[in-house]
C-alpha cells in the first residue's frame, strides 16, 4: 500500500522507498543511496543508510509493512503528480521492436 | 499618394484580420489536441499501434540477435551463446519491471568478448536512460556497433529524449521515435488519469472528498486498468491501491465487496483477502469475513512466486500472529476479565502462536508474543493455580522452540535455566548455563549466570542431609560470585541454613544471630529478618517440621498486617525486590508477600510525607518490589499514588511504566513514545546501579518496538506529563 506517513526511524521512509517495496527495490534503491552518498563524502548519512537498508531487508520488517491495515489514502492529484515524475518503462517487446530494420515503412 | 495611403492601411487591416484568424486558429488546434476527447482518442491511437509492433529479423541479422527474442532460435545456438541469450533476455525483462540491480546480476554472466556483449552494453546504458541520465548511457552506448540491433534501438531511444528536451513537433518525428515520446514522456495515460479522478461525482455529506471514491471512479479505473497494465503498470497498481485504500476506509461493506472484487491489490495481495480480514476484523461479522478470509490468504500465499520464500514466511508469521492476537481481542470482555476465555478459544490462540513461531522460527517476535501469552495467564500473583495450569504446562515447550529458533536469545535460555532446576532437572539446564556465560552478555542476569547456577545447586544438594557438604562447596562459589546489584545482608541468612540443615546448631546460632546483626540492631528490621530467615530456610530445604519455627513470625505478621508499623514493611522492600530480580522467590512467600505488597501500597498511598519520614532507600526498593508485583496494576491501568509520582524522576516512572505494560497484555497507543524511550535511554547512561541501567536500556528498546505510539487516550497521556508539575500535597488522588 502506499506510504502514509514516514518518520525518521522508519527504514523505508529513509530509503524513500514504499510499505510494499521487494527485498529487490530494497537492493537497488539501497546501491543508488550509497553511491550518492559513500562513506568518504558523507559518513553520518552513508550510515543511516547502512542500518536503514540493513533493518528493510529483514523480511520480518517487511511483512509487518505488509500486513499493518492501509493509513490514509493520498488525494488524487498528489498520487498523479507523484506519478508523473516515474515515467513508466518500454515493455520489452516494444523496445526490441525499436530496432527492425526499417525500409522507409512504418515498423508495424 | 492618398490612395497608397488607403491601400497601405487596407493592407494593415488584412494583415491584422489573418494574424488574428491564424492565432485564433492555433489556439482551436492547441485547445483541440488537448481536450479530454482527443487525449483519450490519441491515447487509444498509442495503444492500438504498440500493440501491434513486434521485433522481426532482419536481411542478414545475426542469430544471436534474433534469439533474444525469437525463442526458437535459440536452439541453433551453441549452448555457452544460447545461455548468455537466455541472460540477456532476463535481464531486459528485470530492466522492465524495474530490477536493474537483478538485470546487472544477469549482465555479469556475459564476457566483454562475447558476441552478446553489445547488449551487455545496451542494457547498460538502457539502466542509465531510464534514471534521466542520458550522458551516462552515451557512456554504454557509443561503443556499440551501429550495424546490429542494439545500437538502432538505443539511436530511437536516444531521438525521443532529444525531441522531448527540445519540446519539437513530434509529428515531424520517425514513427518510433514518436512512440516512444508518446509512451514515456507525452503519457496519455495520465492526461486521462488526472481528468478521471477530478470527477469525483457527487459525494455523500459526511465523508470527505480525499476518502471518496464513486461508483463512476470504480467503473473507469476497471476499464482503465486493463487497457493500461502493459504500458503504465506503475501507475495503474497506484491508482488500484490508492482506490482500495479509500473503499477501506469507508463504512460501507457493499461498496467494498464491490471494489475488492473487481481492482486488482497489491502484490503480496492480489485478490484483496488480507484488506478484507482488516476490514471486516473490528466489525460484528468478523467470525464469518474476517478469519476466513485470513486463512484463504495464507493459502495464496503459497501460489504467490512474486514474494521470496523469507518475506512469504514472515508474511504467513505475522498473519498468524494477527489471527492470535484477533481470537484473544475478539473474545468477551466480561470474560476477559474473569479469565474464563473457555477452552475452545485458548486453544485456537495457542494453534495460531504456534503456527506463527513455526513459520518463522527465526525471529523473536512470534515467540515472545506467544510466551508473553502464556505467562500472563500463569502469572501466580494474579491467577489460581487451576487457572494458571493449562498454560504453564505450555511454557516449557514454547522456550525451549524460542531457544532452538533463535539460539542468540538469552531471555527463554534464562527462563529454562530456572525452570528446569525447580523440576530438579539439571541436566537439560546445565547447555544453557554454559551457553550463557560463554556469552559474555551485557545482562547483569547472564552475567551473574554462575552465581545462580551455584547457588541453586547448593539448594538442591541440601535436599540430602547427606550432600550438604557438597552443597557449601557450591554456596562458598555462590558467595564468591555474589553480584553487587543483590542485597548482601541474605549470605548470613543462607549460611545459617545450611548449617541447621547440617545439623551444625551452634554454627547457626552464632551465623543466625551475625545475620540479624548485619541487617541492623532496631525494631524496624524485625519483619524483614523474619521473612529473609523464612526464604533462606525454605530454599535450603529444611524439614517442614523444623521450618515451623520460622514460618510462626512470618504469619503472625500476615495476620495482623494492618498494625505492622509501616517502616517495617518498607524494610523488606529491598528484599522482595531482590527475589524478584532474580527470580528467586521461595515458595512461602505467594502465601503472604501479596498481603504485605496490598498494605504497604495503602500506607505509601496515605503517606504524604513518606520520604522525609522513612529511608529513602527502603521506599525506592519497596517501590520498585510493588512495581515488579504488578500491585499498581488495577482494572487494566497502572496508577501510581501522587506521593510517588512526585518524588520519583520522569525516567523512573517511565521505567515502571513500560515495564508495567510489558508485562500484562495491556497495550494502550502512548503519546510521545519515542521521547519519552529517549528520557529512559538518556538515564541508563546515568544509572549507578547496574541492574537498573541494563534495565532501562532493554526496556527502552522494548518499548520501542511492541508497545504502539500515536494518541488514543490524550487525556491519558497529559495526565502523565502534568504529574510531574503537580505539588505532592495537592491531592491525594491517583494520577495514572
Amino acid at each position: 500500500m502506499s506510504e502514509s506517513h514516514s518518520s525518521a526511524s522508519d527504514p523505508f521512509a529513509v530509503l524513500g522507498l514504499p510499505a510494499n517495496a521487494s527485498l529487490a527495490d530494497v537492493r537497488s534503491r539501497y546501491l543508488e543511496l550509497v553511491r550518492r552518498h559513500s562513506p568518504e563524502s558523507d559518513p553520518e548519512r552513508f550510515q543511516q543508510i547502512q542500518q536503514a537498508y540493513n533493518a528493510a531487508s529483514d523480511p520480518m520488517t517487511i511483512a509487518r509493512r505488509l500486513t499493518q491495515p492501509p493509513g490514509d489514502p493520498l488525494p488524487w492529484k498528489t498520487l498523479l503528480d507523484q506519478e508523473k515524475q516515474n515515467p513508466p518503462r518500454v515493455p520489452t517487446e516494444v523496445l526490441l521492436s525499436l530496432g527492425n530494420q526499417t525500409t522507409g515503412s512504418r515498423n508495424e | 499618394m492618398a490612395r497608397s495611403k488607403q491601400q497601405r492601411k487596407a493592407a494593415k487591416h488584412k494583415a491584422k484580420a489573418k494574424a488574428k484568424a491564424k492565432a485564433k486558429a492555433k489556439a482551436k488546434a492547441k485547445a483541440k489536441a488537448t481536450s479530454p476527447r482527443q487525449a483519450a482518442g490519441e491515447g487509444r491511437i498509442v495503444r492500438s499501434r504498440v500493440s501491434r509492433v513486434r521485433p522481426r529479423p532482419g536481411d542478414g541479422e545475426p542469430a544471436e540477435d534474433v534469439a533474444v527474442f525469437d525463442a526458437a532460435r535459440l536452439k541453433s545456438l551453441s549452448p555457452e551463446i544460447a545461455q548468455q541469450v537466455t541472460a540477456v533476455r532476463d535481464a531486459l525483462e528485470a530492466v522492465a519491471a524495474g530490477r536493474d540491480e537483478r538485470a546487472r546480476q544477469c549482465l555479469q554472466s556475459i564476457p566483454r568478448r562475447s558476441l552478446l556483449s553489445d547488449w551487455r552494453l545496451f542494457i547498460t546504458g538502457l539502466i542509465d536512460w531510464y534514471h534521466d541520465a542520458p550522458e551516462k548511457a552515451e557512456q554504454s552506448w557509443r561503443r556499440l556497433d551501429a550495424q546490429r540491433r542494439p545500437a538502432r534501438i538505443a539511436a530511437n531511444l536516444r531521438q525521443s529524449q532529444q525531441l522531448h528536451r527540445s519540446g519539437g513537433d513530434a509529428k515531424a518525428a520517425a514513427p518510433d521515435v514518436r512512440m516512444i515520446w508518446r509512451l514515456r514522456f507525452e503519457r496519455p495515460a495520465l492526461a486521462e488519469a488526472y481528468r478521471e479522478t477530478a470527477d469525483a461525482g457527487p459525494i455523500p455529506e459526511s465523508i470527505s472528498e480525499d476518502d471518496w471514491i464513486g461508483p463512476a471512479q470504480v467503473d473507469w479505473l476497471r476499464v482503465f486498468a486493463t487497457e493500461q497494465r502493459r504500458f503504465e503498470p506503475h501507475l495503474v497498481q497506484s491508482l488500484c491501491e490508492n482506490a482500495l485504500i479509500r473503499i477501506y476506509h469507508l463504512p460501507f461493506s457493499d461498496g467494498f465487496e464491490h471494489i475488492t472484487k473487481r481492482l486488482p491489490g497489491p502484490v503480496h495481495d492480489p485478490q484483496n483477502l488480507w484488506l478484507k480480514f482488516l476490514f471486516y476484523a473490528p466489525t460484528p461479522d468478523h467470525e464469518n469475513q474476517a478469519e476466513p478470509a485470513a486463512l484463504k490468504y495464507l493459502q495464496s500465499l503459497d501460489q504467490n512466486d512474486q514474494l521470496s520464500a523469507n518475506v512469504r514466511d514472515a508474511v504467513k508469521c505475522q498473519v498468524y500472529l494477527a489471527l492470535a492476537n484477533h481470537r484473544r481481542a475478539s473474545l468477551n470482555p466480561l470474560a476477559r476479565i474473569l479469565h474464563n476465555e473457555g477452552p475452545e478459544d485458548r486453544s485456537e490462540v495457542n494453534r495460531y502462536y504456534q503456527a506463527a513461531c513455526k513459520a518463522y522460527p527465526a525471529s523473536s517476535e512470534p515467540h515472545r508474543e506467544y510466551v508473553g501469552w502464556l505467562q500472563e495467564y500463569a502469572d501466580p500473583e494474579r491467577f489460581r493455580k487451576a487457572d494458571r495450569q493449562w498454560y504453564e504446562s505450555r511454557l516449557a515447550t514454547a522456550m525451549e522452540a524460542w531457544s532452538k529458533g533463535v539460539p542468540e536469545e538469552i531471555t527463554p535460555r534464562l527462563w529454562l535455566v530456572d525452570h528446569y532446576f525447580d523440576k530438579e532437572m539439571n541436566e537439560l539446564a546445565v547447555p544453557h548455563v554454559k551457553w550463557l556465560a560463554a556469552s559474555r552478555h551485557p545482562n547483569p542476569k547472564v552475567r551473574a549466570i554462575e552465581w545462580k547456577w551455584n547457588l541453586l545447586e547448593s539448594m538442591r544438594l541440601a535436599r540430602r542431609k547427606t550432600r550438604v557438604a557438597q552443597a557449601q562447596e557450591h554456596f562458598d562459589n555462590a558467595k564468591s560470585l555474589w553480584p553487587e546489584w543483590v542485597c548482601q545482608e541474605w549470605v548470613p541468612y543462607l549460611q545459617a541454613a545450611l548449617s541447621r540443615r547440617a545439623g551444625d546448631l551452634p554454627s547457626f546460632e552464632a551465623q543466625r544471630k551475625e545475620a540479624r546483626e548485619q541487617l541492623g540492631g532496631t525494631s524496624r528490621e524485625d519483619l524483614a529478618d523474619a521473612v529473609m530467615a523464612l526464604g533462606a530456610m525454605q530454599m535450603m530445604r529444611l524439614p517442614a517440621a523444623e521450618l515451623k519455627a520460622f514460618r510462626g513470625p512470618v504469619d503472625q505478621a500476615a495476620k495482623s498486617v494492618s498494625t505492622l508499623p509501616t517502616e517495617q514493611l518498607l524494610a523488606c522492600g529491598r528484599f522482595f525486590r531482590d527475589l524478584h530480580r532474580t527470580n528467586s522467590l521461595y515458595p512461602a512467600y505467594r502465601m503472604h508477600g501479596a498481603k504485605f505488597a496490598n498494605e504497604l501500597k495503602k500506607r505509601i498511598t496515605n503517606t504524604r510525607n513518606l520520604f522525609s519520614r522513612y529511608r529513602k532507600q527502603d521506599c525506592w526498593a519497596a517501590v520498585e518490589w510493588l512495581v515488579h508485583k504488578k500491585t499498581f496494576y488495577t482494572n487494566y491501568q497502572f496508577r501510581l499514588p501522587p506521593v510517588i509520582m512526585s518524588k520519583a524522576s520522569q525516567a523512573q516512572v517511565i521505567f515502571w511504566h513500560f515495564q508495567t505494560l510489558l508485562n500484562t497484555s495491556t497495550n494502550p497507543r502512548l503519546v510521545d513514545l519515542e521521547q519519552r524511550v529517549q528520557i529512559l535511554k538518556q538515564a541508563a547512561s546515568e544509572e549507578s546501579d547496574p541492574y537498573l541501567r541494563h534495565a532501562y536500556a532493554e526496556t527502552a528498546e522494548r518499548a520501542l518496538h511492541e508497545l504502539r505510539p500515536e494518541p488514543l487516550f490524550g487525556e491519558f497521556a497529559e495526565m502523565f506529563f502534568n504529574a510531574f508539575a503537580d505539588d505532592d500535597d495537592d491531592d491525594d488522588d491517583d494520577v495514572f
